[in-house]
């Protein structure tokens, strides 16, 4: 009988919250490669992001107890991740200020646009524009596209409405779109 | 809807964040139309050229978390009540060797006899006074 992914992480969840270390190992290994990913675009600092997950798989420990089967295992490690690594964000630096429509600078044109990229140009490009892009648009598409999260969940975690998240992810997205046109066509 | 009610609409659509009846509607222009179907594809690539940007390997934190979960002590394991016990129970025996007593008290004739002896008497026993008068009654007798 083939085991539901969702059903083996509840059950390491339900093991780890009597206290078995070695849940919390498997658990670890099955996701640390996905929360570290999210960690390290929110924070955008690789030690940084390393201890947040520690400090996360901390948390998840103490917490497993309390967890609802309401919303996936998964889902729930993800709001974690997003809410601790806002909260590192937040204590940081002064809150940004909130987005206001849009008035991030685009690049300079590239001196031969119509040469083909390859995809690691491509790659590399993208990083630099997420670098270049207003930090609260640059959060909500990374909340969106590394946790998976709803607009809804997203705005909880931010502070905003579902709409306004819409906002920051449709800028963030023409932002991107308008840089790399002439190498996404 | 118009071309630029579906584009303003594109990106909640492709992450399922609109109703079912307005996505349904998203669905069927943009099958009908070149300029939305373009913009969508371009969308689509740059979530695919999103998902495929590199990170930092994930290092592996389990020995550094396990390190750092709260420890409580550890339960005594039997033989440790055991010895424990023994303990106190040596250290009665030996009170009760050394005194002579176990500091209760008993009610008995024989005691009742001596304290009512006691009363009597000038000096109790165990007094200084008791202890004087035997010393000078045994110098008396030429002791």
């Amino acid at each position: 009988m083939k085991i539901d992914p969702t059903d083996l992480d509840y059950a390491l969840l339900r093991r780890i919250a009597r206290g078995q270390e070695d849940a919390l190992a498997e658990l670890i290994r099955r996701y640390q490669g996905r929360l570290y990913q999210l960690a390290f675009r929110l924070l955008k600092d690789p030690s940084e992001a390393e201890d947040a997950l520690q400090e996360i798989f901390l948390k998840v420990y103490e917490h497993a107890g309390r967890f609802e089967p309401v919303s996936t295992v998964s889902a729930w490690l993800h709001r974690i991740t997003a809410n601790h690594c806002l909260n590192r964000l937040r204590a940081r630096r002064p809150a940004d200020p909130l987005d206001n429509g849009g008035a991030a600078m685009l690049p300079a044109a590239e001196a031969n646009p119509l040469e083909a990229l390859e995809e690691k140009e491509l790659s590399k490009k993208l990083e630099r524009l997420l670098t270049e892009m207003p930090e609260r648009q640059s959060q909500a598409l990374m909340l969106k596209q590394f946790g998976g999260l709803s607009y809804q969940e997203i705005g909880e975690l931010m502070g905003l409405s579902p709409d306004a998240v819409d906002g920051l992810i449709k800028r963030a997205r023409q932002f991107l779109k308008k840089a790399l046109r002439e190498f996404l066509e | 809807m118009l071309c630029h009610e579906v584009q303003e609409r594109l990106s909640a659509w492709l992450d399922g964040e609109v109703a079912e009846d307005v996505s349904q509607e998203i669905a069927a222009h943009v099958a009908g139309c070149s300029a939305c179907r373009r913009e969508t594809a371009l969308l689509q690539r740059l979530q695919e050229a999103l998902r495929h940007l590199e990170a930092p390997s994930a290092p592996d934190v389990t020995a550094q978390v396990l390190a750092r979960l709260p420890r409580q002590a550890p339960p005594k394991r039997w033989w440790q009540s055991l010895a424990l016990a023994a303990s106190l129970l040596l250290g009665v025996f030996l009170g009760h060797t050394v005194t002579g007593s176990l500091y209760l008290v008993h009610e008995s004739e024989e005691v009742a006899d001596v304290a009512t002896l006691e009363i009597l008497q000038d000096f109790p026993q165990g007094s200084w006074g008791a202890l004087l008068v035997t010393y000078s009654t045994e110098e008396g007798n030429g002791l």
